[in-house]
């Protein structure tokens, strides 16, 4: 019985891997314990699966392209600045 | 009468900030955690330029020493962002019962269509629940996906805060966008 609850944690604790999955990341042992709570958890399953879409999304940040109007608006702004220097 | 040295060292300003600034915007955009933050950089970068002209050699291209004045100045501002908010890192509402299930109220609910990370409308969403976060955890969140030169302990933070700040930023960042597109009660 012991050894069955070394294994099982509580969704709270699924939880707490899932978000330690996508910063610290995970040990063997945790990573096997996630798996086999996702696999009973609908509701962590669906948490991890967001979490992991939250990580895609962020990195969309990377490819963010400047407004272009705002790019002109900068550079009228520097070069008024420029001129009063 | 204006002085001639002045006036060449502006010219040459002018060209600079034709050729550089829109590149200068773009890497500002993609680190600060706002359109207008982004904008004050890089014109508090050239007027910092415009300053120390006389120091730049020219061993490097104007644009690379350019750069390197606007990696400080975000460094700067990102430095300054953490010190006036080192002490609000409170407690967080948990989102689960004393025996380690979730609270209804917290559970995560079915959003629907995910396929959304190309529609620009989504997009905007989703950049306007990131500026909308308080400006050090923000901060947290570009340090980690931007792959920047920043390291959270550069800023004073240790690990361990760090990852509880970016671990609040992604739950506030997943309330904002139940709110404004998943429409998640």
């Amino acid at each position: 019985m012991k050894a069955i609850n070394y294994w099982l944690i509580s969704c709270a604790h699924a939880a707490e891997l899932i978000d330690k999955r996508h910063t610290v990341g995970l040990s063997v042992t945790d990573g096997i314990r996630l798996k086999i709570h996702s696999r009973i958890c609908i509701v962590c399953l669906r948490y991890g699966q967001q979490q992991k879409w939250i990580d895609d999304a962020l990195k969309l940040m990377r490819d963010r392209e400047p407004n272009p109007d705002r790019v002109e608006a900068v550079k009228k702004r520097i070069l008024e600045a420029v001129g009063n220097a | 009468m204006a002085d001639p040295g002045t006036s060449s060292k502006q010219s040459t300003f002018t060209e600079w900030v034709e050729q550089y600034s829109a590149d200068m915007y773009a890497y500002a955009l993609r680190r600060m955690p706002d359109e207008s933050l982004a904008e004050d950089v890089v014109q508090t970068t050239f007027m910092a330029a415009l300053k120390s002209f006389d120091t730049f050699k020219g061993d490097s291209s104007p644009k690379t020493w350019l750069m390197s004045i606007l990696k400080n100045k975000i460094m700067d501002h990102y430095r300054s962002a953490y010190r006036r908010n080192e002490t609000s890192l409170d407690t967080t509402e948990t989102m689960f019962n004393a025996d380690g299930t979730w609270k209804e109220t917290a559970m995560p609910a079915d959003w629907g269509d995910m396929n959304v990370l190309d529609n620009t409308q989504f997009r905007a969403v989703f950049y306007e629940c990131l500026e909308n976060l308080p400006e050090h955890w923000n901060a947290a969140v570009k340090i980690k996906y931007l792959e920047s030169a920043m390291d959270p302990e550069d800023l004073g933070l240790s690990k361990a805060n760090y990852w509880k700040i970016l671990e609040r930023a992604r739950k506030q960042l997943r309330t904002c966008l139940e709110m404004n597109w998943f429409n998640v009660a």
